[in-house]
């Protein structure tokens, strides 16, 4: 049975039309399973587990900060128009799908004051610091109590007591009123310049609206988000032609680095492919070179599967080294097409096997000892390029020999000038030696003035316009400075 | 017998109607006959003593002062005695003076949604504008001659937390008030009489100084 078994695939293994289809199944296979993995922008994961810097980004993250969107609504000629802004802010509200975005209640309501008062002095514990009992002893003693009744026939013998004298009996030592006065303070002192306006929230000259959003969406939710900014732009597009929205979130930042990322992938494998076809058909002057650039690509979309599986979330930054790996795995297509030229093609493909498993074998070494690096980017890449160079190897020694094997016609013939120049001499091996110890002592000169950038934003491809909304609404709504960079937060 | 009963059961009903229609009729006209009353009042000076009966002190609080309403918007409340504090309401702005400590401060009412909602009241209640407060009390009139009306809080509104009811009674010729009396739940009244009213007069900036 097994014998059966392994003398029909030796048999397929020979047929060009059921390996190219076993490969086509393995990458079709692949490409299904990947909607269904998690890749995010995030790049936090360039950053080692368990580092000040990681905690700073996780708290960034995880605090109620993240699933916010702030709208900025104001009129496009920058005047101050507050009637227009709030029916603009009320339409665009009410355009919004509450799977995706809600509005947070930013005024407050006359009439659960008294019940905010009595919630609130529940709380007091939570407010009150070991000072406040000293004042609390000082309170309750005979000159406290006659003092602070004093203030109290004050505060109901003015106009705006005429209303509230029980609200005043409830709290006879405005603790209330002190807890109020504390935690303005502490509002006050993260320096927001928002004011309430009727329902609504807007700077001290009227000229702009600020509506905050919650979402249910996941920064990390790269398909999620896509969603949110598309319904929240279809929202701004039903605002009246005066009013225009600005918006500031993570959100962005995602989707930002997700283009970013998704651009430059496309432009580097574009270009690696031209590259590498130009090269190879101008050296071999074979149309079936092309085959070796296609080994490292075809591998990668098998292994960028295998290895996303195995994290909870995969980087994108990561899937853009994707072509760094096909620049080391296209060397295992190169020796196999070099191999299959000769009239013994069977000979020398055997031959060079084990020499190029081995240098596979190095190089996953590599690979394999990222796997264990505290930089979550480290693990996700080496475990994607350990799978990548390994597929790559097994295409190359068992796929491309079908499509490559034979004599090719445009072979180079004769030896060209360079191979001539560089041929093996005595001379030539010198000035080859000589020339390697420049480069290296040059290198080593240069490796010794290299400064180590730390500064992980630059990894950052928010586009200019979301960093730039990002001062403007910082500079209308105020804010504090969190560590070196301006934050909204 | 049975026909004289049914003529009495359907006399009944359109008496009762009658009842209900008028009573419907009179709580609208109560409010069209306040605002009509006050409608040529552009200002008012007039001089108020109020005594609040708090349980929480022994003893009534009582104090005097001088208030001044101008339409749409203008209102200052002076309390001369015990204490010395002046608040004036003008437009969208508050001004609070301290006799005790001498300062003056400003507050934007837009700023302070507090601050404003209780400036809104005394606006209501002070400048005669009843029909605001239509949307959150029952009004009913109590007694023709003085005219005086017992403004109810309708369940579930913001006053309904706080107010039992507030009784407005009018000056004979109805173009101001004489008091107001203001029950709250907890059984403190607060009690404004208003003496030496005077409607129509006319009040210059200095009269709106505050200090």
């Amino acid at each position: 049975m097994i014998a059966t078994l392994k003398a029909f695939l030796q048999r397929k293994s020979q047929s060009r039309t059921f390996v190219a289809l076993s490969v086509l199944l393995i990458t079709g296979l692949s490409c299904a399973c990947l909607p269904f993995l998690t890749f995010d922008g995030r790049i936090d994961v360039m950053l080692p587990d368990r580092s000040e810097l990681r905690d700073i980004f996780s708290f960034l993250r995880e605090i109620q900060v993240a699933d916010k969107v702030l709208v900025t609504l104001a009129m496009r000629d920058s005047s101050s128009d507050p009637d227009a802004l709030a029916a603009a802010a009320d339409r665009y509200v009410a355009a919004l799908d509450p799977a995706l975005a809600a509005p947070m209640a930013t005024g407050f309501k006359m009439e659960e004051i008294s019940q905010d008062f009595v919630r609130l002095a529940r709380q007091l514990p939570d407010y009150t610091e070991p000072a406040d009992f000293a004042r609390l002893t000082a309170d309750t003693s005979a000159e406290g109590v006659r003092t602070s009744l004093e203030s109290l026939r004050r505060r109901v013998q003015q106009p705006e007591g005429m209303f509230a004298a029980s609200a005043a009996r409830s709290d006879p030592l405005d603790w209330n009123g002190r807890t109020v006065k504390k935690i303005l303070s502490a509002v006050a002192a993260f320096g927001y310049r928002a004011v309430p306006v009727g329902h609504h929230l807007m700077d001290q000259e009227r000229r702009h609206l600020l509506l905050i959003l919650q979402t249910p969406v996941l920064m990390t939710d790269a398909s999620g988000v896509r969603r949110l900014l598309s319904h929240l732009k279809a929202c701004d597009a039903l605002l009246p032609p005066g009013v225009e929205a600005r918006l500031v979130c993570g959100h962005l930042h995602t989707a930002g680095n997700e283009k970013v990322i998704r651009r430059d992938i496309t432009l580097t494998s574009i270009a690696v492919i031209l590259v590498f076809i130009v090269l190879f058909f101008c050296i071999y002057r074979d149309w079936r070179a092309g085959f070796i650039v296609l080994v490292p690509f075809m591998a990668c979309v098998p292994a960028l599967a295998l290895s996303a599986c195995a994290f909870r979330s995969f980087s994108y930054i990561v899937v853009g080294f994707g072509s760094v790996i096909a620049g080391i795995a296209i060397d295992y297509g190169i020796h196999t097409y070099v191999a299959c030229q000769g009239e013994a093609a069977e000979q020398s493909l055997k031959r060079i096997r084990r020499p190029v498993t081995l240098s596979m074998l190095t190089t996953l070494c590599v690979f394999v000892a990222f796997c264990f690096s505290s930089m979550p980017a480290y693990r996700q890449l080496g475990l994607f390029a350990s799978f990548a160079i390994i597929i790559s190897l097994a295409y190359a020694f068992w796929v491309l020999p079908l499509f490559v094997k034979g004599p090719n016609a445009g072979r180079m013939t004769r030896r060209s000038a360079v191979v001539v120049a560089f041929g093996h001499t005595r001379p030539v091996a010198w000035m080859t030696v000589a020339l390697a110890g420049a480069l290296f002592v040059t290198g080593t000169w240069l490796v010794s003035r290299l400064r180590l950038d730390t500064d992980v934003a630059k990894l950052d491809g928010t586009p200019k316009a979301t960093l730039d909304d990002e001062r403007r609404a910082l500079s209308i709504w105020g804010g504090r400075r969190i560590a070196d960079g301006d934050s909204f937060c | 017998m049975v026909r004289s009963l049914k003529s009495l059961w359907r006399s009944s009903v359109c008496l009762a109607a009658m009842i209900c229609a008028g009573r419907a009729e009179s709580q609208g006209e109560v409010l069209a006959k306040l605002e009509s009353s006050l409608s040529d009042v552009k200002t008012v000076r007039t001089r108020f003593v109020q005594e609040k009966r708090l349980t929480l002190f022994k003893n009534a609080l009582v104090t005097r002062g001088l208030i001044q309403v101008q339409t749409p918007d203008k209102l200052l409340w002076r309390v001369e005695s015990p204490i010395r504090y002046v608040l004036l309401i003008n437009g969208k702005q508050a001004k609070q003076w301290d006799g005790e400590t001498g300062k003056t401060q400003k507050i934007p009412l837009a700023d302070n949604p507090v601050f404003s909602a209780v400036t809104e009241q005394l606006r209501a209640w002070f400048g005669g504008h009843y029909s605001a407060l239509a949307k959150d009390y029952d009004i009913r009139q109590c007694s023709e001659r003085p005219a005086s009306f017992a403004f109810t809080p309708k369940p579930e509104t913001p006053p309904a937390k706080m107010l039992k009811s507030v009784t407005v009674i009018f000056r004979e010729d109805k173009r101001y008030i004489t008091s107001i009396r203001i029950e709250e739940l907890s059984g403190d009244v607060t009690t404004l009489a208003f003496e030496s009213t005077e409607v129509n007069v006319p009040l210059t900036s200095k009269d709106w100084e505050i200090e």
